[in-house]
C-alpha cells in the first residue's frame, strides 16, 4: 500500500538519487528510463505522481505528458517536470500541458521532497 | 550515385505518403554516399514517427564518422524530438563519432554542452578525458553535474583529482561525485571516499544523498577499514540509509574476503533488502542473513525464493541446510505466496529430495507424512496458472512426493490438447521403477496424437513389453 | 464483459492416503545433445525462423527433438541436424517446426486486450473510415497457434460489434509456423482446458459442446482463416498487407533483439495507417521500435501506426 511515484529519466544517477529521496519518505518508487518505458510500465500499477525529465531517447518528456493528458485514465495524474532545460519555451510548453510543477536540475533532496508533498500527502 | 538512390532520396524528401518515405529511408540504409546520409539525417525531422524510426535505423547501420558528422549538427537544434534522436544515435554510433562531437563542448548554449557531454559519457572509455575535465569549471551547474557523471562512466583515474576538487566546491554535485568515484575503482579514489565517508558520518547534518553516494562508492572501492568505520557508526546512520550502509559492508566483504562485522539490529533491514530489484543487493543480504539463525530468517529467505534465478542459485544451497525450510515453504505455497510458484515448486522438489536422502542416510521414520500431503496440495494448486516449464517442474515434484497421488492427479489433468505435456508425463512415468508404470503408459497407445502414440509404443518396446500382453 | 466472466477451473484429484515417494524419477534419460551440436542446431533454427534458444533452454530442445530421433531411428542429434540441412522431406520439416514451437494459448486469454479491442480499437477504425457504404476490418492473429485467439476475436465481433456496426465486414487471418496447430485451428474443436476462461454467454452462443469437446460454431469459424507463415521470412511477411489490427502475443519473446526489430518493422508495414498492434502482457517494444504511438488502456498498451 502507500503512494506510488514514477520517476522518468534517462540518467541512472538521477533515477537512483530521486528514488532514494522518495523512498526515504516512505513512497514506493518505480523508475523508467524514458517516456516509452514509462508508458509501458504504467499499467503495472496505480500511480499517484509522475516526475519526468524532458530530454530522453525513445520518447521525450513532453510527448509523455501529452500522451498522459490525452488519456482519460491519466488526465488528472499529477506531473512534475525535473529538467535542466530552463528556457522560456520549455517552461511555457510545460505550463500549457498542465504540469503541476517545473523543477530545475540540479535538484536537492529537500526541494524534491517538498514539491512532491504538495501534490501527494504522506505515504500511508 | 545510382538512379535508384536518387529516386529514394527524392522520395524521402518530398513524397507525401509516409509509407513511401519510410521505404525510401529503409533502402537508403545500404547506401554510403554523403547525399543519402545527409537525406537520412534530415529525415530525423520528418513529421512521421515511422519515417524517423527507420531513418535512425538506417543511419545506425551505416554508422561511422560519416553518419556521425551528418547527425551532430542536429544536437544543437531547439527541436526536442530531433535533438533527442540525434543524441541517441550518437551514443549508439559510439567511438567513431567522438571527433565530430568534441567541438560542441564549447558551444555557447549550455543545453548543447550538456547534451554532448552526456553522449560522451555514455560512449565511455574511448573518449579523451581532458576536454570533459575542463567542463568541471563550466559556468552552468547542470553541465558540471553532467561532466561529473560522464567522468564516472568513462572510468578514467586521471579524473580523480579534479573530482575531489569539485566535491569541495560544489555541494549540489556531491552525490554525483561520490558515485563517480565509486565507478573509477582506483586507489586514490578509494582513499578519498574513505575520508569523505568518515567526515560525513561525523556530521549529523550531512546531505543524505551524498552519504548514499558515498556508501555506494565505498561498496565498490572500500576495504576492511571501511567496514569497521561503517559498522562502528551504524547507529548514527539515518534509518532510510541503513540498507545502503549494510549493502556497502556486504559488497566490501564479498570483494575482499573480509569477515562480516557484528552489528546489532540488522535483521529487519537485511530482510527488506531481499526484495531489492538489484540482485546484487538482494544477494548481499542473503549472504549476511545466512550467518544468522532463526526461523524468521529462514522464512524471509524462503519468501525471497523464486524472484530471480541469480538469487535462487544463491538461496537454494542455503535453504537445503536449514531444516525448517521445507515446512516454511509449504506454508508459503499454501498462502499463495508471491514470487514465482514455479520457482518455489522447483525448490520444494529439491528440499524433499534432500529430506529423503537425509532420512535414508540417518535412518528413522520418514515422518512428516502430513507435511508431504500438504506439499502435494500446494503444488496441485500451482498447476492451474503454470506454464509448460512450470508444469514440468511440478510433475517432477509431485512424483517425488507421492507417486500414487501424482498418477491420480495427472489422470484428471491430462484432459488438455497439448501433446507435449502428455509426452513429458509418459517419460517421467517411464523412469519410475514401479510395476504400474508400463500399464499406465499403455493407455497412451490409443492417444489421439500420433507422436504420443509412437512415444508410448517406443518406450514400452524399450522396456521389453509388447502391447497385447498388458 | 466483467460481470459475465466466470472462469471455470478444473479441480485437482481428491486426496488419497499419503505414501512415501517412489524411487526418485529424473527427467528423460534419452539421447544427450552435446553443447557443440546444440549450438549448431540453435544457429540453424535461428537462421530459419528467428527463434533463438537460450543456453538454459537446451534441455527443452533436447527433449523435443529426442522424439524425432526415436521415430526416425537415429542415434544422435548431429545426424538429425545433417538430415534436416541436406535431406529433409517437407514432412520432416513440418514435424521439426512443431517440435521447436511452443503453443500455449486459450480463449479470452487477455481480458484487457479484448476490452480495448471491442470498446476502442474497432470503433476507432470504423470512425476513421469516412467513406460511406461498406467498411471492412481486417485482423491478423500472428502466431495464432491452435486458433483460440482468432476465434475469440471473431466471437467478440459477433457478440458486441456486429450489432453496433451492422454494415461492418470482419475478417481474421491466423498464421503460424507449426502445421499441426493450424490443422487444429481449422477444425475448431477444443477441450475444457482451452475454454476455461470463456464467459458463459459466449459458451452458450458460439460453441457446440458435448463430452468435454467444444466445437466453435460455423458462423464464427467462417470469419477466420488460417495460413502457414514464418514471421522471419521476409517474402512471406511482405504478402501480409492491409491489416487494421495485429495481435502478436507471446511470440516475440523467442526472438533475439535483431530478429525482434525485423519482425516488428514488418508488422508496422503490414498495418494500415491508423492501425494497431498488440503484443503480450509482459512484453515491450522498447529498444525494438519507436515507430508507433503508444496508447494506454486499462491494464494494457496498444501501439498505433499513425
Amino acid at each position: 500500500m502507500g503512494k506510488h511515484i514514477m520517476i522518468v529519466d534517462d540518467s541512472a544517477t538521477v533515477r537512483k538519487f530521486v528514488a532514494a529521496s522518495l523512498t526515504m519518505q516512505g513512497f514506493n518508487v518505480v523508475a523508467a528510463c524514458d517516456g516509452m518505458d514509462a508508458l509501458e510500465k504504467l499499467p503495472s500499477g496505480t500511480f499517484d505522481l509522475v516526475i519526468t525529465d524532458l530530454n530522453m531517447p525513445n520518447m521525450d518528456g513532453f510527448e509523455l505528458i501529452r500522451s498522459l493528458r490525452e488519456n482519460p485514465q491519466y488526465r488528472d495524474l499529477p506531473v512534475i517536470i525535473l529538467s535542466s532545460l530552463g528556457d522560456q519555451d520549455s517552461m511555457a510548453t510545460g505550463r500549457s500541458l498542465g504540469v503541476q510543477s517545473y523543477l530545475m536540475k540540479p535538484f536537492s533532496l529537500e526541494k524534491i521532497q517538498y514539491e512532491v508533498s504538495k501534490y501527494i500527502s504522506w505515504a500511508d | 550515385m545510382t538512379d535508384e538512390t536518387r529516386r529514394n532520396i527524392a522520395t524521402l524528401i518530398t513524397d507525401e505518403d509516409s509509407d513511401a518515405r519510410r521505404h525510401a529511408a529503409e533502402d537508403l540504409g545500404s547506401e554510403r554516399g554523403l547525399a543519402s546520409i545527409a537525406a537520412l539525417a534530415a529525415a530525423l525531422q520528418d513529421a512521421n514517427k515511422g519515417v524517423r524510426d527507420t531513418a535512425c535505423r538506417s543511419l545506425l547501420s551505416i554508422g561511422g564518422p560519416e553518419a556521425a558528422r551528418a547527425v551532430v549538427e542536429y544536437v544543437a537544434t531547439r527541436e526536442i524530438v530531433t535533438r533527442n534522436l540525434a543524441t541517441d544515435l550518437l551514443v549508439k554510433i559510439g567511438e567513431p563519432g567522438v571527433p565530430a562531437l568534441l567541438p560542441y563542448l564549447s558551444d555557447p548554449d549550455q543545453d548543447v554542452r550538456k547534451a554532448v557531454v552526456d553522449v560522451l559519457g555514455l560512449v565511455g572509455s574511448a573518449v579523451p578525458v581532458a576536454p570533459v575535465i575542463a567542463l568541471l569549471t563550466d559556468r552552468d551547474t547542470n553541465v558540471v553535474v553532467s561532466a561529473v557523471e560522464a567522468l564516472g562512466n568513462m572510468r578514467n583515474p586521471e579524473a580523480v583529482a579534479a573530482l575531489e576538487d569539485v566535491y569541495g566546491r560544489c555541494d549540489y554535485a556531491r552525490p554525483a561525485v561520490a558515485e563517480a568515484l565509486g565507478k573509477i575503482a582506483d586507489p586514490r579514489s578509494a582513499a578519498f571516499v574513505q575520508r569523505l565517508l568518515a567526515a560525513a558520518l561525523e556530521h549529523t547534518e550531512a546531505d543524505p544523498l551524498a552519504l548514499l553516494g558515498l556508501f555506494e562508492a565505498a561498496g565498490a572501492v572500500g576495504d576492511a577499514d571501511v567496514i569497521a568505520l561503517v559498522a562502528g557508526k551504524y547507529t548514527a546512520v539515518p534509518p532510510g540509509l541503513r540498507s545502503a550502509a549494510l549493502n556497502a559492508i556486504v559488497r566490501i566483504a564479498s570483494r575482499t574476503g573480509a569477515p562480516l562485522p557484528e552489528v546489532a539490529d540488522v535483521r529487519e533491514p537485511l530482510v527488506a533488502m531481499l526484495g531489492d530489484a538489484d540482485s546484487a543487493v538482494a544477494g548481499g543480504a542473503v549472504t549476511w542473513l545466512t550467518t544468522l539463525d532463526g526461523r524468521d530468517v529462514t522464512a524471509a529467505l524462503v519468501g525471497a525464493y523464486g524472484l530471480s534465478s541469480e538469487l535462487d542459485a544463491v538461496l537454494a544451497p542455503v535453504l537445503r541446510e536449514r531444516p525448517e525450510a521445507l515446512d516454511l515453504l509449504v506454508r508459503a505455497l499454501e498462502g499463495g505466496a508471491g514470487g514465482s510458484e514455479r520457482g518455489k515448486s522447483a525448490l520444494l522438489s529439491q528440499l524433499v529430495l534432500a529430506r529423503i536422502r537425509f532420512v535414508m542416510r540417518h535412518g528413522g521414520t520418514p515422518g512428516d507424512e502430513g507435511l508431504i500431503a500438504e506439499a502435494f496440495d500446494a503444488i496441485a494448486r500451482a498447476w492451474e496458472g503454470g506454464d509448460q516449464d512450470t508444469r514440468s517442474a511440478l510433475i517432477d515434484a509431485m512424483f517425488r512426493l507421492d507417486g500414487d497421488r501424482a498418477v491420480q492427479f495427472l489422470d484428471a489433468v491430462l484432459e488438455q490438447p497439448d501433446p507435449w505435456l502428455r509426452m513429458h508425463v509418459i517419460e517421467v512415468i517411464a523412469a519410475i521403477a514401479d510395476s504400474r508404470a508400463p500399464v499406465y503408459i499403455a493407455r497412451f497407445l490409443n492417444d489421439e496424437d500420433e507422436m504420443v502414440r509412437e512415444l508410448a509404443d517406443n518406450l514400452l518396446r524399450a522396456k521389453g513389453f509388447v502391447a497385447d500382453e498388458l | 464483459m466483467n460481470s459475465e466472466i466466470r472462469p471455470r477451473t478444473a479441480a485437482p484429484a481428491p486426496p488419497a492416503a499419503p505414501r512415501l515417494p517412489l524411487a526418485t524419477p529424473g527427467l528423460s534419460s534419452g539421447p544427450k545433445m552435446s553443447d557443440d551440436v546444440f549450438r549448431e542446431i540453435r544457429e540453424f533454427i535461428y537462421r530459419l525462423t528467428g527463434i533463438y534458444f537460450q543456453d538454459n533452454k537446451k534441455y527443452l530442445l533436447e527433449g523435443r527433438l529426442a522424439k524425432r530421433l526415436q521415430l526416425l531411428g537415429m542415434k544422435d542429434f548431429g545426424q538429425y541436424l545433417q538430415a534436416l540441412k541436406y535431406g529433409a522431406k517437407a514432412d520432416e520439416m513440418k514435424s521439426f517446426y512443431d517440435a521447436i514451437t511452443i503453443n500455449e494459448t486459450f480463449f479470452f486469454r487477455s481480458e484487457p486486450q479484448c476490452e480495448a479491442f471491442e470498446k476502442t480499437l474497432v470503433p476507432d477504425i470504423v470512425a476513421a473510415r469516412k467513406t460511406g457504404g461498406r467498411t471492412k476490418v481486417r485482423v491478423w492473429s500472428a502466431a495464432s497457434s491452435s486458433g483460440e485467439e482468432a476465434y475469440t476475436l471473431s466471437m467478440i465481433y459477433m457478440e458486441r460489434l456486429k450489432p453496433k456496426f451492422p454494415g461492418l465486414e470482419f475478417e481474421v487471418v491466423g498464421t503460424d509456423i507449426s502445421p499441426t496447430v493450424l490443422d487444429t485451428a481449422r477444425r475448431g474443436v477444443y477441450r475444457e482446458y482451452s475454454v476455461r476462461n470463456t464467459p458463459q454467454p459466449y459458451m452458450d452462443k458460439y460453441f457446440d459442446s458435448a463430452d468435454g469437446r467444444h466445437a466453435v460454431r460455423d458462423d464464427v469459424r467462417r470469419l477466420a482463416r488460417f495460413e502457414h507463415l514464418n514471421l522471419f521470412d521476409q517474402k512471406q511477411m511482405r504478402q501480409m498487407m492491409g491489416f487494421d489490427i495485429i495481435f502478436c502475443c507471446n511470440v516475440l519473446i523467442y526472438f533475439d533483439m535483431q530478429s525482434k526489430i525485423q519482425v516488428v518493422s514488418n508488422l508496422y508495414d503490414s498495418l494500415n495507417k491508423g492501425g494497431y498492434l498488440f503484443i503480450g502482457y509482459a512484453e515491450s517494444l522498447h529498444g525494438i521500435s519507436s515507430a508507433f504511438k503508444l496508447i494506454n488502456f486499462p491494464k494494457t498498451v496498444a501501439y498505433k501506426k499513425e
